[in-house]
């Protein structure tokens, strides 16, 4: 069936290595091929407490899987090979997987130890076809690290990713773009990634059991029951996903994050440390001699529930001021009445090199606001932060009790 | 009360609200109108023709504030026609949305301002792309008025971006221009919208108000039902005028007939037969009404109990024997339980996934017997 | 009222004015022409409230009126007309009717009082302008306005009307663009009006290649004379940026280099920018400037050299190329002339030579780079 590419809008790939502790187990322990191999904490005879990482095809026949107590995987399999989780090697593998994947793109996202998204769009010109693509991943990865992958590849993530699932382990399966809706229509609406189980189960009572069923909900019935979801249900069931692979380099992006040691909720407190966040991350921009397009306001209340919200502009900066400001606004779409605030974070994205910057001569403020801030920074570098600080930050930090910082 | 009654300032009767019109009038005439406003209050009580009647103002008065309804630029801001009045309204999507029937429910709404507009039961919101058209118009002078009034109804039907494109505008507004926002969902707006308007709180209008607007713009309906379409209305003029397309006073009697039936529930066949006939039709809103109108008889009843004096508005004041009747029935029944019941038939009727009106109707008809019969 | 005209002088005068009526508008009145049959002339007049056109035809009148009528309904009938007199009648319910030899048209119309007003016109400040002095006064500068609409007043081009002289004047930040223009026919004013692209754009493609046109500004409207049409522009309500501020008085180094030259040149190596960036490199040196570009991602580099008049320090100085593309596109003259401080300043350039009555300035900002 000739695949061709010409059709396809984006080519994304989901790459999931089977059963991947497990499978590094049996590696180190050629014994134990072939046998229920199950990763995860000491079963104790079925005394103990813990769950399964992940199990070998062999011990999923006995309906081992993974988030399982491990006195229920005993139960099931009490002649299973119980090994214990030995994070280091695994990660050893996982970086190695990664350096294969990425000689096929550099726009890779990491969705974890042993999976990812690839966007191939670009890579595929040099394969020929989609099929020719996948397998040369499956191959290259198989031969360096010795270790099975499944692969999807579909126009777009979420059906990619349930095209790995599909046919596992050591699978390879292609959903053109004129298959996208028969492909999804037969399977059961829980493989649509992201529906997590109060949605699974209200979908199980309106007797919604495939995506077939899913999509002959309308769009209004869909936002009316299930809110923000709703949007979400209606593009997974057809396949329209316009999210991009995003690679997570930590130099993508520079933040900084306060978590209280009580929850907040005086206006004060917030905008104070709001200012302070700002300060640090422009700092930090500015040592590295970067500034950003997008500022990102992330809030987490006191229920746990967290929001980000991002602001992209048309000029890069690195100015406390701006980062403040356009943060500020941000907050202010937040209905924060009776609401406390757990967690602020601030961050900074879309980079691009300070010099190398068209200049705006509107900007002359901009150019002698940024004079003053080096020379903040010159000065903190020197005595420390509490040299110079702008004055709304002194209240925030006399205020704070507790609270923990954490940046990346 | 006092006698400050006597010295309300007002700029058009017709728009009734006199407080309201007090407040605004003193703002023009001490020359230092707010840059924006934000009318609130129940629907349907006149809060948008209010505000056209602002432009109006602001726009066609003379300074003492007086107002000729026969002038040429007072009938252009009433027509929604003045190139310096922007009349906003939620529409449906642009991919949903043909260029005829907006121009047709614009039409609509410019002779009858206290009209719900009509999309054919279409989603509806206010997006950014039509803040950016506004903000479009706002960067130009004047065109032939004396301030450009950017009215924005239903505000809190503004999409998320589209609210804060807005509140740009909010925080650095033009001086030639004054913002209206109009909106019955007063806690739906942003926080951040609200603390930058002049806010002017609205109430329900009395029944003789409803009956002389519907008198002014339905000429043809019969003169005689229109205080009982006001009542049963809510007295809500968006709500009076959907009525006027249906025969409710009908549907209301309907409903005190399924009552009377319900309570009673040995007439069993009757009761079917009520059912039967409303819903047989699938008429969902007619299914609706009923319901409404049962809510609104129990509404009045608790009315009754706590004023007997009758010094509160009753919905059916056509049917006072019949309440007072009723009143002796119900002596002991739990009426907030009965109010609880009937809201969740209606939550029931418009769940689009559980349509089974029969069955919702007979369930309705058990528990009202049980309440009031024990 | 009632009138009777030519198919072909209705039609003429139809088309010029439907051009301007909107596809949507919140204001449905925009969708109808006025006519006004008065003193022997039948005017129409469309507006989408940013551009309003008034045109006249002289046509038979028997009773004077005026009336709104749906625009592209009567443009679409009279076009499938032959060249046939017509007859155009209205009553007093606004009810329309144009008869022919065909057969007759009923019309729906609406109330004239209700039509945006023509814009007033008084305390005008008229100025006469030949048509290719005018042309040349905005597409010499219209290309450098802002996009942004957050700074409304750069989204239009600024006319500043002096002593005896008009100036125009666009910027966006990051270039600006000047002409300034002297005749002793401009009367002596101190009075500045922002007008729209869009507006200009309008004029520019109504505007006959020959010929005068007599511009009129006033408090809200500027009004372009262009025969039996008139084109109102509504100005934009906002105070234009000090750009007098921006340019620097005084400069170190001159550049004078072949405009075609150096534009081809840049156009070749600008092929291999970062596309993101279009920066391009100058490296002067004298009598020499190198042009250059290279995008890091792809490892792809450009280098071209080219001669010039260049007595200055070693320079080097990177450019958006697409901005110094429009800078040389808009420059008539075979040289062009840059005028240099530093590698983090602004540059000005004009043209070699040019009329003497006129001062065309451009000022582009730079790339701020590196170390170089």
């Amino acid at each position: 069936m000739p695949k061709t590419t010409s059709s396809w809008p984006r080519v994304i790939a989901h790459v999931d290595m089977d059963a991947f502790f497990a499978a590094i187990e049996v590696l180190r322990n050629p014994e134990l091929k072939g046998k229920p191999v199950i990763v995860g904490a000491d079963p104790r005879k079925g005394q103990g407490r813990g769950v399964v990482s992940t199990a070998s095809y062999e011990a999923r026949k006995f309906g081992v899987h993974s988030a399982m107590p491990v006195s229920r995987a005993y139960k099931l399999c009490p002649e299973g090979i119980f090994v214990s989780p030995k994070g280091g090697v695994y990660g050893d593998y996982s970086r190695r997987v990664f350096e294969v994947l990425e000689s096929f793109t550099p726009q890779i996202q990491k969705v974890s130890v042993d999976e990812a998204f690839l966007d191939l769009t670009g890579s595929i010109h040099l394969y020929g076809s989609v099929e020719a693509i996948g397998k040369a991943i499956k191959a290259k990865v198989l031969a360096e690290t010795q270790l099975y992958a499944s692969v999807g590849i579909a126009p777009t993530k979420s059906v990619a990713k349930i095209a790995s699932d599909y046919q596992k382990p050591d699978g390879l399966t292609i959903v053109l773009p004129d298959q996208v809706q028969d492909f999804l229509d037969p399977l059961p609406v829980s493989k649509i990634w992201g529906v997590g189980n109060k949605s699974n189960e209200t979908l199980a009572h309106l007797g919604i059991r495939t995506v077939r069923d899913l999509r002959a909900l309308s769009r209004e019935f869909l936002d009316a029951r299930f809110g923000k979801m709703g949007g979400f249900l209606y593009r997974m069931a057809r396949g329209i996903d316009e999210r991009d692979v995003h690679d997570r380099d930590p130099v993508k992006s520079v933040s900084n994050e306060r978590t209280f040691g009580s929850d907040q909720d005086d206006p004060e407190v917030i905008h104070g440390t709001l200012l302070y966040l700002s300060e640090k991350v422009a700092s930090r921009l500015r040592h590295q001699q970067i500034k950003g397009r997008t500022i990102n306001l992330k809030l987490r209340f006191a229920d746990f529930s967290t929001f980000s919200r991002s602001k992209t502009i048309l000029q890069a900066t690195n100015l406390t001021e701006d980062i403040y400001k356009i943060c500020l606004g941000m907050l202010e779409t937040f209905n924060l009445s009776g609401k406390k605030v757990r967690l602020i974070g601030v961050g900074v994205s879309h980079l691009e090199n300070a010099a190398g910057i068209q200049t705006n001569f509107l900007d002359q403020e901009n150019e002698k606001k940024s004079k003053l801030e080096a020379v903040l920074d010159q000065l903190q570098d020197r005595f420390g932060k509490t040299a110079l600080t702008h004055a709304q930050t002194l209240n925030a930090r006399k205020r704070r009790k507790d609270h923990t910082d954490s940046d990346d | 009360m006092s006698s400050a009654a006597e010295t309300l300032l007002s700029f058009d009767p017709s728009l009734h609200h006199p407080g309201a019109q007090h407040q605004v009038m003193q703002a023009f005439l001490s020359g230092r109108l707010p840059h924006a406003y934000l009318l609130h209050g129940p629907e349907g009580c006149g809060k948008a023709r209010f505000a056209i009647g602002m432009a109006e103002l602001v726009n066609g008065a003379d300074d003492q504030g007086r107002l000729d309804p026969n002038d040429a630029v007072v009938r252009k801001v009433r027509h929604l026609q003045h190139p310096d009045v922007q009349f906003i309204l939620p529409t449906p999507a642009q991919s949903n949305l043909k260029e005829d029937e907006l121009r047709d429910a614009r039409r609509e709404i410019a002779a009858n301002p206290y009209k719900r507009a009509d999309f054919g039961g279409k989603n509806t919101f206010i997006g950014i792309d039509t803040i950016r058209e506004l903000k479009h118009e706002a960067r130009f002078k004047l065109y032939e008025g004396r301030r450009k009034v950017f009215i924005i109804s239903e505000a809190d039907t503004l999409r998320i971006e589209a609210a804060n494109a807005l509140l740009k505008l909010l925080e650095e507004p033009p001086d030639n221009l004054m913002l209206i926002l109009v909106t019955a969902n007063i806690h739906r707006m942003l926080p951040t919208i609200r603390s930058r308007c002049q806010t002017v709180r609205f109430s329900r209008l009395e029944e003789q108000a409803l009956v002389d607007i519907l008198k002014a713009h339905a000429p043809k309906a019969d003169p005689a039902t229109l205080p009982s379409l006001a009542r049963l209305s809510g007295f809500n003029l968006k709500r009076a005028f959907d009525f006027l397309n249906r025969d409710v006073i009908k549907i209301r009697d309907n409903a005190i007939d399924f009552l009377r039936k319900a309570v009673l529930l040995h007439r069993g066949q009757e009761i079917m037969q009520i059912i039967e006939a409303t819903t047989a039709r699938r008429d969902l809103e007619e299914a609706r009404l009923l319901l409404w109108f049962l809510l609104l008889w129990f509404q009045d009843l608790l009315h009754l109990r706590s004023n007997p004096d009758k010094s509160q508005p009753l919905y059916n004041a056509d049917q006072l024997t019949t309440l007072e009747r009723f009143m002796g029935f119900t002596a002991n029944a739990d009426i907030a339980a009965i109010v609880w019941d009937i809201e969740k038939a209606v939550q029931a009727i418009n769940d689009p996934r559980n349509y089974n009106p029969q069955l919702i109707f007979t369930d309705l008809a058990i528990a009202l017997h049980r309440h009031l019969r024990g | 009222m009632k009138f009777s005209i030519r198919r072909d002088e209705f039609y003429e005068a139809l088309q010029k004015v439907v051009s301007v009526i909107p596809q949507r508008s919140t204001i449905s009145m925009t969708q109808n022409i006025l006519l006004s049959a008065h003193g022997g002339q039948l005017e129409l007049m469309t507006t989408d409230l940013e551009i309003t056109m008034v045109s006249h035809v002289t046509a038979e009148i028997a009773t004077e009126g005026d009336i709104a009528i749906p625009g592209r309904l009567v443009h679409d009938i009279v076009r499938e007309l032959p060249n046939v007199m017509l007859s155009f009648s209205a009553d007093a319910s606004y009810r329309a009717e144009l008869r022919s030899d065909f057969g007759q048209y009923k019309i729906g119309g609406e109330n004239p009082s209700d039509f945006p007003r023509k814009p007033a016109l008084d305390s005008v400040r008229e100025i006469t302008l030949p048509n290719e002095v005018l042309k040349r006064l905005i597409d010499k500068s219209i290309f450098a306005c802002s996009h942004d609409e957050l700074r409304p007043a750069l989204t239009g081009v600024l006319f500043e009307l002096g002593e005896n002289s008009l100036r125009t004047v666009a910027t966006d930040g990051h270039r600006l663009a000047t002409l300034f223009y002297r005749s002793d026919s401009l009367p002596r004013e101190d009075f500045s009006a922002i007008l729209s692209t869009r507006a200009l754009n309008f004029v520019m493609r109504n505007l006959e290649a020959d010929g005068v046109t007599v511009i009129g500004f006033g408090p809200s409207h500027a009004v372009a004379h262009m025969g039996p049409t008139r084109l109102f522009a509504r100005l934009i309500d906002e105070r234009y940026v000090n750009y007098n501020k921006v340019i620097p008085p005084e400069t170190n180094f001159d550049l004078t280099v072949d405009t075609s030259t150096l534009l081809a040149s840049v156009k070749r190596v600008s092929l291999f920018s970062n596309p993101i960036t279009a920066q391009v490199l100058l490296r002067l040196m004298p009598n020499r400037m190198e042009i250059q570009a290279e995008d890091i991602d792809y490892g792809g580099e450009a280098r071209e050299e080219i001669e010039c008049n260049y007595e200055g320090d070693e320079f080097v100085i990177g450019f958006n190329s697409r901005y110094l593309q429009d800078l040389l596109r808009h420059i008539d003259a075979p040289q062009v002339i840059f005028h240099l401080i530093r590698p983090d300043f602004a540059v000005l350039a004009n043209p070699g030579d040019q009329p003497e009555n006129e001062d065309q300035l451009m000022l582009l900002m730079p790339i701020r780079l590196e170390n170089v």
